[in-house]
């Protein structure tokens, strides 16, 4: 398959699971009022169209799918381009963005928020001090891991682990030493389980920007990702900024992973899952595995999303479950697949 | 002409008086404590949805259901067309968008019994009812001094309020703390908490051991409550055979390991009386030698 061929495909899943997402909840809600109420947002001048809508549908519809659509596409598309940075920048299928300490870093940050009860005041709280808390510890590890100005990649991998470990089991400590009331143990359990519900605008807001920016600049470095992957020495000898090229695309991996695990929690699987699948399809060129890989990424954790909520009515299943439960066998089978096909050339 | 004056001043002044406010009449409770509220104070025929955890008054078990407190389904919420949704203080995230949404909402907190009043109050004020609701908590409160009074003099019993656990097992034990309205139910009713002593928290974890070092007269279980009266008394049964192998704990010792007989325990609204009634006729029965 093609790389257009294969974006084109990716597109279609993304656009069909946000038409099913925008169309299926527990409010049942003909299509023509949900074509109405996006008129009626979108197309200035149309919203004496929307004769048909009521407050309530527009409130269901803009203030309720919608957000959680998108912010589940920012999350997806941030996940998988983070994962093809760390998996270029390790040359190993295996890394993560958990690996630098940065996931887990976001929940401590999290946590502490739910332990302090900030995240009881203000829902802004939450996704800032995530973002925040998961650039210290990149900026920790990475001050640890550097000497004389140069980053070997097995120290930073290293201290990153070892880092991801602290954080968590901090974390862990803060839920169960008493630290917290007994609901709001139970509310940060299931934000780490990873899940899209109740996303509002404002998560799209302190997602996206980041997002955006990230997959820019992972694009902009692509050819740097390229010539990293064959050793520093030869990336420097073509032409690559080898330690400012490495430190950009870490911050950035790191920046996706952060902003992701702000709005979403910790999901499972999709930074490992997406871009090594999307490497199998369009190889491992960066300039087009990047994009294909984000598109994928979004397309993944929308319909898995879509499953999680409609899966088992009237309660919803954790979006980090069904990612785990879809991504695994689709890894597995992809590479099956791949390896029969070698052996049988 | 002052007097008429006067008269039209003092009637216009009666009409805007006489004017009822805007008072809802789709109200939306969140959760259990503030359904409760709702029916005590005579709103229950405007309350259109509740919680999925909901079950007392029993009419309420008709009503749509609109998820859990700290997770409802803002969908569910839209689609009962609600002009109150009562909320939890706790659920900044769910204020913030029902601000978006333009519903009207009312924000209480239940941890204290104090927390209890001042909700009671807020939703009759936001209900248009606030003299009534004023009304109905000085009832509560005097019902509850009426409890506190009848306290007989004498050392007051340590008590050990259980709210959760393992299923089957005495793991995982979260108990009633100090900053819980159960600490002050307990003291109305003449005991003392025993776990107010090591933890200033509402809802502490306790080992098996420190429970054993803490030595309560009298524990109550709540979990294992069962649904119907003789699946209760079978897992009533069953809680306190738990506590049997424990003889060197004082309540173990005279059998005085109650298992709750009423479900007023878990939810911090009007029928706290009920529950501080029912404690205190078990923290004020005499020890079995």
């Amino acid at each position: 398959m093609t790389a257009a061929a294969f974006n084109g495909l990716a597109a279609l899943l993304l656009a069909l699971a946000a038409i099913a997402g925008l169309c299926v909840g527990s409010a049942r809600l003909p299509w023509t009022v949900v074509v109405g109420v996006l008129t009626a947002k979108l197309v200035p001048g149309a919203a004496s169209l929307a004769g048909n809508v009521t407050a309530a549908d527009q409130v269901i519809v803009w203030l309720v799918r919608l957000p959680r659509i998108v912010v589940g596409a920012t999350v997806g598309a941030g996940l998988a381009t983070a994962g093809v940075v760390m998996q270029g920048l390790f040359r190993n299928p295996l890394a993560e963005p958990g690996l630098l300490g940065v996931g887990p870093g976001a929940v401590l940050g999290g946590v502490i928020v739910f332990v302090t009860g900030w995240a009881a005041r203000s829902a802004v709280a939450l996704p800032m001090a995530a973002t925040t808390s998961s650039l210290l510890v990149l900026a920790a590890v990475y001050a640890i891991a550097a000497s004389h100005g140069i980053t070997r990649l097995t120290h930073l991998l290293l201290v990153g682990i070892a880092a991801g470990s602290l954080c968590t089991a901090v974390s862990s400590l803060l839920i169960s030493a008493n630290a917290v009331a007994w609901q709001s143990a139970q509310e940060i359990v299931f934000w780490t389980m990873g899940g899209l519900d109740a996303r509002t605008w404002v998560h799209v807001w302190v997602s996206a920007p980041f997002v955006a920016v990230g997959i820019a600049v992972v694009v902009w470095k692509a050819r740097d990702l390229d010539l990293l992957a064959l050793g520093d020495e030869r990336a420097a000898s073509l032409g690559v900024e080898v330690e400012a090229s490495k430190a950009l695309l870490i911050v950035t991996a790191a920046l996706l992973t952060g902003a992701s695990v702000a709005v979403a929690g910790l999901l499972a699987f999709v930074g490992l899952v997406v871009p090594n699948g999307v490497r199998l399809v369009v190889g491992p060129r960066h300039r087009t595995l990047c994009p294909a890989a984000a598109l994928a990424g979004a397309a993944f954790v929308v319909s898995c999303d879509l499953i999680a909520r409609t899966a088992h009515p009237p309660v919803e299943i954790r979006l980090g479950i069904i990612t785990g439960l879809v991504g695994s066998p689709m890894l597995i089978a992809m590479l099956a697949r791949r390896l029969r096909v070698r052996g049988g050339g | 002409m002052r007097t008429f004056t006067m008269v039209v001043v003092a009637m216009a002044t009666c009409v805007l008086l006489a004017q009822p406010r805007e008072q809802p009449a789709r109200i939306v409770s969140t959760s259990p404590s503030t359904t409760e509220m709702l029916f005590a104070l005579g709103l229950g025929d405007r309350v259109v949805g509740v919680s999925s955890f909901c079950r007392y008054p029993p009419q309420v078990t008709s009503l749509p259901r609109v998820g859990t407190i700290m997770r409802p389904d803002l969908e569910r919420i839209v689609t009962l067309r609600p002009d109150l949704v009562v909320i939890s203080d706790r659920n900044a995230d769910l204020a913030g968008r029902l601000a978006a949404a333009q519903i009207p909402y009312v924000a209480v907190a239940t941890t204290t019994l104090a927390d209890v009043s001042t909700a009671m109050v807020r939703i009759g004020a936001a209900a248009g009812i606030e003299a009534h609701a004023r009304a109905v908590v000085a009832d509560i409160e005097e019902r509850l001094e009426r409890i506190r009074a009848h306290v007989p003099s004498g050392p007051r019993p340590k008590v050990l309020l259980i709210m959760g656990r393992a299923p089957d097992s005495l793991t995982g034990i979260v108990a009633a703390g100090a900053g819980s309205y159960l600490n002050e139910l307990v003291d109305i009713a003449g005991g003392t908490n025993v776990v107010s002593a090591v933890s200033g928290l509402p809802y502490p974890q306790l080992s098996l051991e420190s429970i054993l070092r803490l030595d309560p007269d009298v524990i109550v279980d709540t979990v294992d409550m069962g649904a119907s009266e003789i699946d209760r008394q079978a897992r009533n049964a069953a809680s306190l055979r738990l506590w049997q192998r424990f003889q060197t704990v004082s309540a173990v010792r005279h059998g005085r390991v109650r298992a709750a007989e009423t479900d007023a325990f878990f939810i911090p609204g009007p029928r706290v009386v009920e529950a501080t009634e029912w404690l205190a006729g078990v923290i004020q029965q005499p020890e079995r030698p």
